[in-house]
């Protein structure tokens, strides 16, 4: 199970990756004061939190149903952190497998990329 | 034993809940629990509707200034071995010896600061151990998380699930009249194809009103489905504008108010959308690229009924979102919406008499524009008073908008998605 401080960490960063939201992000904020002005940047939040492999769920190996997710930019951080906490699934362990090796061939790649444009 | 462990925890509660009451006090609660066993220890992990500090040294330092008290309701007992683990945002985390499934526990937190300020009410919940492979269910608690499946406000048109504004008009060359705008939304469950979530709905929107020179007599009814199709990911700096692009579709019937002239359409169009700029106040824009295709169901002319549709267009939307607490006045909102269409094949454009009969205005390919600005102000959880200004021609009979400005009274709500 995924602890809060994990939870809230997740979301936080993936508000950040989806609006690149300057301020301070804080608990008690809800998601219109953070850059999530409308449906298109809470289904960009949605997707991160779903599928970002660097800094959504998973990251530490979980899955989680994104019919579960905020459907209104009304929701505080915390609100949305116990949803995740929540609703966050572990990975079986063959999934994590090819998890963790999709990851190492996606950061393989990004350093052979980099090094090419260096 | 149980009688007065319960006693205690409510004689806690009591003496700092009747405390008088200081203005400089934050909204605080435990919204969520969950009790894990780790290393010969039971970790219960709390989170807070209010962060405690920005940092997570300044955040423990404050959570190791609070007094922590865990009662075992069960067996009667308070718990002397409570450790403080971790603190970080609106999360704290806790360690006690292991309890016994099915055990009811009382968790209470005394003198804890958020940002200097204490709660207004004490920190507390209870709850239960939960057996091994299930979830913590918490028995009670000072706040809990919104129900789910409940209606809620809106920020603006486009975020709402139901939307209705009332108006009342002036324009060039026009009396005052009244109009309205609505919109219905049903979204249906999401789901995931590949990495991509998909968004699919029904939505019915209008735009009428009895004012010749300033109603756009367009009605929409159909089912949508929106996903992203490319995002830059973590290779995109601070510096990027667009991050994603999302592509729209949607199979929908446009008519007029009297259905005399409907048109059975597919709008597509890829958007993209851009950071969220600022902090205080946020602006953001979705430029988008598409084309309308479809054919006439009926038409006031005879000759153009079942001909083919066809128009590319162009369009821009800019938001502009101040967040306050005003007395009443909740938020203030800027949105501006501009699409420009050029039908590839022949197309009426209608103007309505004084008597409200149909006359021709054109006939042909001429590009059509269409802008609409509008200012809201959020007053309490779902009314608004909108000024807004239009301009211009909307499907399907492209009647001319003369430079409408209205004020609307509107209310905005949306469902939250059982959550």
């Amino acid at each position: 199970m995924l602890t809060l401080a994990e939870s809230e960490n997740i979301v936080k960063d993936c508000v950040r990756e989806a609006t690149r939201f300057s301020g301070t992000i804080r608990s008690e904020n809800k998601l219109y004061e953070i850059g999530v002005i409308d449906d298109d940047s809470l289904d960009a939040v949605n997707e991160e939190i779903t599928t970002n492999p660097e800094k959504g769920v998973p990251n530490k190996h979980y899955e989680i149903d994104p019919a579960v997710l905020p459907t209104t930019t009304d929701k505080t951080v915390a609100e949305v952190r116990d949803i995740v906490q929540e609703n966050a699934v572990e990975l079986s362990k063959s999934t994590k497998a090819a998890f963790v090796r999709m990851q190492a061939l996606v950061r393989a790649a990004e350093r052979s990329s980099g090094g090419k444009r260096r | 034993m149980k009688v007065s462990a319960l006693l205690g925890a409510l004689l806690l509660l009591f003496l700092f809940s009747g405390r008088s009451v200081c203005a400089d006090k934050v909204d605080a609660a435990i919204t969520s629990v969950s009790m894990t066993e780790r290393n010969g220890r039971m970790m219960i992990d709390l989170g807070l509707s209010t962060s405690i500090a920005d940092d997570d040294t300044t955040a423990l330092k404050r959570a190791q200034a609070a007094l922590i008290r865990v009662f075992d309701v069960t067996t009667g007992m308070s718990l002397g071995d409570v450790r403080l683990e971790s603190a970080s945002g609106g999360t704290l985390s806790l360690t006690v010896p292991v309890l016994n499934e099915g055990d009811t526990i009382s968790i209470v937190i005394l003198k804890l600061t958020f940002d200097g300020k204490e709660a207004k009410n004490p920190l507390a919940i209870t709850t239960t151990v939960p057996r091994t492979g299930q979830k913590t269910e918490e028995t009670q608690s000072s706040s809990g998380l919104l129900s789910p499946g409940h209606w809620i406000g809106a920020k603006g048109k486009d975020d709402s699930n139901v939307y209705i504004a009332t108006q009342i008009n002036t324009a060039i060359d026009a009396d005052p009249s009244y109009g309205i705008d609505a919109k219905l939304d049903v979204p249906f469950r999401r789901f995931m194809t590949g990495r991509r979530i998909q968004n699919t709905g029904l939505t019915f929107s209008t735009q009428i009103s009895d004012a010749p020179e300033a109603d756009p007599d367009s009605m929409e009814f159909g089912a949508y489905w929106r996903t992203f199709i490319w995002d830059c990911g973590s290779r995109c700096g601070t510096g990027v504008w667009f991050r994603r692009l999302q592509w729209r579709n949607t199979l929908q019937s446009e008519s007029n108010k009297d259905f005399s002239n409907t048109n059975i359409i597919w709008p597509t169009a890829l958007r993209l959308i851009s950071k969220t700029w600022g902090s205080s106040s946020e602006f953001g824009i979705r430029p988008y690229i598409g084309n309308e295709f479809g054919f006439n169901l009926n038409s006031p002319v005879p000759e153009l009924q079942n001909r083919l549709i066809d128009r590319p267009l162009i369009g821009l939307n800019a938001l502009l979102l101040v967040p306050t607490d005003i007395g009443i006045l909740k938020s203030l909102n800027w949105e501006t919406l501009y699409e420009g269409r050029w039908p590839l094949r022949n197309e009426l454009a209608l103007q309505e008499n004084g008597d409200g009969a149909l006359k021709f205005m054109d006939f042909g390919t001429a590009p059509r524009d269409y802008v609409n600005s509008s200012l809201t102000a959020g007053f309490g959880t779902y009314f608004g008073l909108t000024f807004s200004y239009e301009y211009g021609q909307l499907p399907p009979s492209f009647k001319l908008v003369d430079n409408a400005f209205r004020v609307e009274i509107t209310f905005k709500a949306k469902r939250t998605g059982g959550e």
